[in-house]
């Protein structure tokens, strides 16, 4: 049922390269998820997230410094191997240094026709935040629409918005299918979905959801006897990683990861002023540590989606080296501790060991479920 | 009537030894300890061979395996993690138990201890072999001793010299180096052992350690290594009659309580 989004995810390039031949539209490389999508779908571009390929690589390290997150690393890395090279433009919205040193040393080394760095607001709990955020979108729409040499209409940012929020809906609507009693859905099949929806054009990946939202509710898979798990954490597509997991008695049912939910969960809400619009969804939107100042609003939205989907316990998938995250890593585990959530802090790296992760698992899995063991 | 006894079996399959206790649900009738090699799941026929000639058994009734090889035992019924195993072997041998902590061949771990030997929290070294038996063993053939005379030598000191890499390898050019600037062995020895007992002492500080505090495992046997452990995180750490088989213990005594 899910097969058409491994496909994509397994085969991102030969995706993209085939969606510009048959499109004759451009690919833009976005380093972030907090990409203004809806306006590169509105001038007919494919967005598509830059992610790393979890190998080791030799390449990254004379050009950053090997204590950056490994996933900024493996980003740089696939720009100089030369794997997106059917990228017509990069576009950086600031998030955290790590990645901005990736997009500065690709942008350096792997030059591209358009570049652009959207400087977003760190503190978006600021009154300024949204106002200052439109000026900026404002800038890149301006500098977007002089290289395509077309300027974007109100009915051009229409559809980039109505695309995208459909999508973003129909991925909540399979999100339903993991909830207590209703679980239809592993989180290795989500993952694929949510992940893939970084690239795919949305239209042809919404079709793929409605298909499978028509055969959901007549699935029957028996997964309800598994500890019910969420994971946190920065980016992850670690595919083996949530296999294991899956394959020891737990499902993951939910996730705040930037690569799931915090990339999708909100909706441009529509407004006279499209890009003020569109400013607010990414200000409003479920924020990543970097962002999160002063108050850690993450905390209160990642209990409500745990309770919401009655996870048993967490994952936290803590990137080796990121920072924003491991701000968080202390306050957050005490903050789960004291809502009754077992967690388990795994660092991950861009290869990570499955032997030693699957004993760590296991023997969370036996601790929050040992009155059944016993 | 009364109720007839179940047999049952632990298998440890840790990186270097592969343990198995044979238990009746009250007794300890047959157990065996040989080196794991490169084949866990040879290993643990062999030693469950000689378990169960010591206890005179032919059959067992319930097999549960742990440690690393916990998968590839063909003839278990089941696997546990060592956390589950090492936690409730020491409800049985020390059941006041409260912080547990577990040092083998290749990791270390801190384990917190509710009623019954149930696992409130853990955690394990990260992917390193620093604070896991392996440094302990590589330090010692650096300096050209058997792991008990280490032991013992680093033992005879309390002026642990300073150790800063936590990385074996580091570890071992350091101590090269303190030889070279003429460093006692005793208190180079002392201060490897000081090395492990701070790693661990981070582990299961990141915690919340309640006394009493106890130690399993093989390594446990290091007195040393006891005393220095002791001596970091400020508690007494006691360690059961022969903790190599805490593991297997556990793992048998749930393989009788989870018929």
């Amino acid at each position: 049922m899910f097969s058409q989004f491994k496909d994509w995810y397994v085969n991102r390039h030969d995706y993209a390269r085939d969606w510009k031949e048959r499109t004759g539209g451009k690919v833009m490389g976005c380093f972030c998820s907090y990409a203004p999508e809806e306006i590169l779908v509105a001038a007919g571009w494919l967005p598509a997230r830059v992610l790393g390929a979890h190998e080791a690589q030799d390449v990254a390290e004379k050009h950053i410094f090997g204590m950056y997150c490994p996933f900024c690393r493996d980003v740089l890395a696939q720009g100089l191997k030369g794997r997106y090279k059917y990228l017509s433009g990069i576009l950086l919205t600031q998030s955290c240094i790590h990645l901005r040193q990736s997009y500065m040393s690709w942008k350096k080394h792997v030059p591209m026709d358009f570049e652009h760095y959207i400087y977003m607001p760190m503190k978006v709990q600021s009154p300024s935040a949204t106002g200052y955020h439109q000026t900026e979108l404002d800038k890149f729409r301006t500098a977007f629409e002089e290289y395509n040499g077309k300027k974007l209409t109100d009915a051009d940012l229409d559809r980039g918005i109505a695309v995208v929020n459909e999508n973003r809906d129909l991925m909540r609507q399979v999100y339903e299918y993991r909830k207590e009693g209703n679980l239809k859905v592993t989180g290795t099949e989500s993952m694929y979905m949510t992940v893939s929806s970084m690239w795919v054009d949305k239209e042809e990946h919404s079709a793929e959801i409605k298909k499978v939202l028509a055969q959901l509710p007549d699935r029957d898979i028996d997964l309800d006897d598994n500890a019910r798990l969420m994971f946190i954490g920065s980016e992850n597509d670690d595919i083996p990683f949530i296999e294991m997991t899956e394959s020891v008695g737990a499902t993951v049912v939910q996730d705040d990861h930037c690569t799931g939910t915090r990339y999708f969960w909100n909706q441009v809400v529509p407004q006279e002023d499209r890009m003020m619009a569109i400013a607010d969804r990414y200000i409003k939107r479920p924020a990543c540590p970097a962002k999160d100042w002063e108050k850690r609003t993450r905390f209160d939205h990642i209990l409500a989606l745990a309770k919401e989907w009655d996870v048993q316990g967490a994952v936290i998938i803590q990137q080796k080296f990121c920072d924003p995250h491991e701000t968080d890593m202390v306050p957050l585990r005490a903050f789960l501790d004291d809502h009754d959530i077992p967690n388990l802090m795994l660092e991950f790296d861009a290869t990570n060991p499955l032997g030693p992760f699957r004993i760590r698992v296991e023997a969370f899995l036996e601790m929050i479920g040992s009155d059944d063991l016993f | 009537m009364s109720k007839v006894k179940q047999i049952c079996a632990g298998i440890d399959i840790g990186s270097r030894t592969t343990k198995v206790v044979i238990w009746d649900g009250d007794t300890i009738l047959g157990r065996s300890l040989v080196s794991t090699g490169w084949t866990p799941a040879e290993s643990a026929k062999e030693a469950f061979g000689i378990a169960k000639e010591t206890a005179n058994l032919e059959e067992v009734d319930n097999i549960i395996a742990t440690g690393y090889g916990r998968v590839v035992v063909p003839f278990a019924d089941k696997s546990v993690t060592e956390i589950t195993a090492h936690a409730r072997g020491i409800a049985h041998q020390l059941p006041e138990t409260r912080t547990l902590i577990d040092i083998g061949g290749q990791d270390s771990k801190a384990i917190i201890l509710g009623d019954y030997g149930l696992v409130t929290d853990f955690a394990m070294n990260d992917r390193c072999a620093a604070g896991s038996g392996k440094f302990l063993e590589y330090l010692a053939m650096t300096m050209e001793l058997p792991i008990a005379e280490f032991a013992e030598l680093a033992y005879s000191s309390r002026n642990p010299v300073m150790i800063s890499s936590i990385c074996t390898v580091f570890a071992e050019t350091e101590v090269l180096s303190l030889l070279a600037e003429g460093v006692s062995r005793q208190d180079i020895a002392v201060g490897v052992h000081r090395s492990i007992a701070m790693r661990v002492g981070q582990l299961t500080n990141s915690l919340h350690p309640q006394s009493p505090a106890a130690f399993s495992g093989g390594v446990a046997k290091n007195r040393c290594l006891v005393r220095e452990i002791s001596e970091v995180l400020e508690m007494d750490v006691a360690v059961p009659d022969e903790p190599e088989f805490t593991g297997a213990l556990g793992a048998a005594i749930l393989a009788a309580e989870l018929q």
